[in-house]
């Protein structure tokens, strides 16, 4: 009983974990075109709907960013279960 | 003379009381203090050691996440070096446009340094002892090592390195240099705890 709850709770922490790991990727290649696009779209002569597109990826870079930060609210608490149930299992 | 005898021999009397007393006295109390106590083989086994913050320091690598001092880098490089069997490994570890270097090394303890690339400084390794930023660095080791670079390093795909490091308590200040006719590469770090990072697993290469 105790076993399957721990391993429940691994596979939840093991989950967020990599699912922070995904939309940090994810938060850095939206950033990394935000700041392309926005250094493109001050060349002269730079048409408009870039800096648009810019924006809309910065914009989408701070979505990201609080996701992974409610993920890491989980997480926390995920972890805190698994390390309850780690306790009871090692006593 | 009689009397004397009887004086002699009462003091011994006496002095056997007391020391008898006293053992039969401390006796009962390491009775007592271990009438509670549960024999060796009924105490509980401590706990196997988990990876408290994620994964194993020692098995991370490239596209991995480490979170640390509030920031999330991502493993975009891992350097592996080995010295006739002694392994360790530095990790670049990027969040936009910063970087640092994440050293990981198990020699009787594991070892975990968080570095920073030193620009253009003119200093050289050498013998003794190395002054930087007001801190004095001793010369803790130096030797060549041969690695592998996995990911973007800036260093070649492998070969061999040769190397210097200073030590000043938690402080370290390393030369690398890759290749024979390579500049040294020189960074500052600084040793900490393994669990003042949180890993998060990527689903990049495998270590």
């Amino acid at each position: 009983m105790t076993s399957d709850a721990l391993a429940d709770a691994e596979a939840t922490e093991r989950g967020l974990r990599e699912q922070i790991a995904a939309l940090v990727h994810a938060r850095a290649r939206a950033a990394g075109e935000a700041h392309r696009l926005g250094e493109r779209a001050g060349l002269p002569g730079a048409h408009a709907e870039l800096g648009e597109l810019a924006g809309r990826y910065a914009q989408q870079a701070g979505v990201l960013a609080a996701e992974i930060e409610s993920l890491r609210t989980s997480l926390r608490a995920a972890e805190a279960e698994l390390e309850r149930l780690r306790a009871v299992d090692g006593v | 003379m009689v009397a004397r005898i009887m004086e002699v021999f009462l003091v011994l009397v006496f002095l056997a009381l007391i020391v008898g007393g006293a053992v039969v006295y401390m006796r009962g109390r390491k009775r007592q203090a271990g009438a509670g106590r549960a024999p060796a083989s009924e105490l509980p086994a401590a706990p196997a050691p988990e990876p408290i913050g994620g994964v194993e320091v020692r098995a991370l690598k490239v596209s991995d996440v480490v979170n640390y001092e509030g920031r999330d880098y991502i493993v975009e490089g891992t350097l592996r070096f080995d010295q006739g069997g002694f392994r360790w490994q530095e990790h670049r570890l990027v969040d936009g446009p910063d970087s640092l270097w994440l050293s990981v090394e198990d020699d009787e303890g594991l070892e975990v340094v968080v570095w920073e690339r030193l620009r253009g400084s003119a200093l050289e390794p050498g013998p003794g002892t190395i002054e930087h930023g007001g801190v004095s660095y001793e010369l803790d080791e130096r030797g060549r090592a041969d690695f592998t670079s996995e990911g973007t390093t800036g260093a070649p795909g492998g070969g061999q390195a040769e190397f210097a490091d200073y030590a000043n308590a938690a402080q370290r200040l390393s030369f690398e240099r890759y290749g024979s006719d390579g500049g040294w590469e020189i960074s500052v770090g600084q040793a900490i705890s393994e669990h003042a990072l949180d890993i998060y697993p990527g689903r990049g290469a495998s270590g």
